[in-house]
């Protein structure tokens, strides 16, 4: 109903649920609206009726459950000169801020018993995205996020006088061998590994272990020769 | 430490035992040096008291 004095503009309209206008019904640029349904239609200028607007949500994009934050839909700076396809797939899309990524070392001489699997006393961070390295008290990698870790790992023989006449290391997951690197028989080597690793987000964790065979050998400590780091490349 | 006396106790053991048979292990706890794994095909694991 109009106010008092104007005459109301009306489109072409329905009030049946689910009627659509036909081409005969509308002249090209035309608007018809079905009430029922909350639709908006025009006819294009080939002849064809179209749908122009709907009152239901729009199924993309379709972001729930916020509450607060931004979430940004760039176009391309040229159209049609860039896309981001998402693939028929159940997964999460991962950004920066859920990736974790740390990077590790021994700060000074730790010195360990000949021929022993010894834990890396870890005690120093070069960055701990997500502060999920402890590098004070068990110098392991616990990340909350699930998924394939890149880890990486490099001890030096040469931390105490005589060095070391031989070396190993090795990644261990939850307190067990997961993954050796090469035995190395060189004085004062470097030996290092590396492997992807799988960690369930919760309870997970990596550690380097070492094993140097001398008396009184240790793990040089520096950030160049003895190190730990690893980041997620994969969600699970 | 560990390794001596186990070396001692057994001087056939070679390096490659070590690193195969037989994982010595420190977890940087303070609780220092144990035997992680012994799974070598003649030589008994030593008892505490043969270590003491």
């Amino acid at each position: 109903m109009a106010q008092t004095g104007f005459t109301p503009i009306s489109l072409y309209y329905t009030t049946t649920a689910a009627a659509v206008p036909t081409a005969g019904n509308l002249v090209a640029g035309e608007l018809a609206i079905n009430t029922a349904d909350g639709k908006l239609f025009y006819k294009d200028s080939g002849g064809v009726v179209q749908t122009l607007a709907t009152k239901t949500a729009a199924t993309f994009p379709n972001v729930n459950g916020a509450t607060s934050g931004a979430v940004t839909l760039a176009a391309p700076a040229v159209a049609g000169s860039n896309t981001a396809t998402f693939p028929a797939a159940t997964g999460t899309v991962m950004v920066s801020g859920n990736m974790p990524a740390f990077s590790a070392y021994r700060s000074g001489t730790q010195s360990i018993s000949n021929s022993t699997y010894t834990k890396v006393q870890l005690n120093a961070e070069e960055f701990d995205t997500a502060n999920a390295f402890d590098s004070t008290t068990n110098y392991r990698f616990t990340p909350q996020v699930a998924g394939y870790y890149q880890i990486n790992g490099e001890i030096n023989a040469g931390g105490s006088s005589p060095v070391a006449s031989a070396s190993a290391i090795a990644i261990y997951k939850n307190g067990s061998p997961y993954k050796y690197g090469v035995y190395t028989i060189a004085a004062g080597a470097n030996v290092s590994v590396s492997s992807l690793v799988y960690l369930n987000g919760s309870t997970d964790y990596v550690e380097l272990y070492g094993y140097l065979v001398s008396v009184g050998a240790g793990f040089q400590g520096n950030s160049t020769d003895t190190y730990f780091n690893g980041c997620l490349v994969r969600a699970a | 430490m560990l390794y001596e006396k186990i070396v001692a106790l057994y001087p056939s053991l070679t390096q490659q035992d070590f690193l195969t048979v037989i994982t010595l292990q420190n977890d940087s706890d303070g609780k220092g040096d144990y035997i992680a794994k012994w799974e070598h095909p003649t030589l008994s694991k030593p008892t505490n008291e043969e270590l003491t």
